[in-house]
């Protein structure tokens, strides 16, 4: 993510936003009473299979999840992200460290198996710690790669 | 095609890893801190090579120094 700004603060809630020029989007918003909610919008995650099982690699967050089926791995990396985000949280308070891509070669793999590439659905993807274990992504692409075995 | 090693195995070269934390959670999964840096793995009966390289390098280690029994590098 290139930039971390924080826009308001106070008795307001502040919101923190960070953005990735392939239009990954990060932004958290914190209550007055210190509830975080956080926005992670068009991240970009790699799928491919490999011995077996399929694996899924974030590209603007370095995070990574396998599972049994293309499903399983969205539905485990989704849990696992969300997870994540609540744990950074709980221990920083914001996700600022969380928010650091894939290394070269992950980006390297994605886009030379571009023009092999499926897109998944779009959704977007909001945590708040306390009230909510996780809520639907809807703007995660996730990318399958037809390249890997 | 390669065998993946077992959870319990890639937990147990997490802990024994310099500099990072593991937290095993009560519902299995485990939470890993390396600086400011922390991740939760959900658990599962195994873990890829992929996911391996991944654990690897959010550990800062290599792949000479971490390598659990029965999933020898390529």
């Amino acid at each position: 993510m290139a930039t971390y700004t924080k826009r308001r603060a106070g008795k307001k809630p502040s919101v923190a936003v960070a953005s990735h020029p392939g239009g990954a989007v990060a932004a958290q918003l914190t209550e007055p009473n210190g509830k975080s909610y956080v926005l992670l919008d068009n991240l970009r995650v790699l799928i491919t299979k490999a011995d077996g099982s399929w694996f899924a690699q974030g590209l603007e967050i370095d995070y990574s999840a396998d599972g049994k089926t293309v499903a399983d791995v969205k539905k485990r990396f989704q849990s696992g992200l969300s997870k994540t985000v609540e744990a950074h949280l709980r221990v920083h308070g914001n996700v600022k460290a969380l928010l650091r891509p894939a290394p070269s070669d992950v980006w390297t793999e994605y886009f030379d198996a571009k023009n092999a590439l499926h897109r998944f659905g779009h959704s977007q993807f909001t945590v708040s710690p306390s009230a909510q274990a996780s809520l639907p992504f809807d703007q995660i692409v996730f990318v399958e790669s037809k390249l890997s075995a | 095609m390669s065998d993946p090693a077992l959870w319990a195995d890639v937990v147990s070269a997490i802990r024994n890893a310099d500099g990072v934390s593991l937290v095993e959670l009560p519902n299995g999964d485990i939470q890993i801190a390396r600086g400011d840096e922390v991740r939760v793995l959900e658990h599962q009966s195994t873990v890829s090579r992929n996911q391996l390289k991944s654990i690897r390098r959010w550990c800062g280690l290599n792949q000479a120094d971490f390598f659990p029994p029965g999933l020898p590098p390529k």
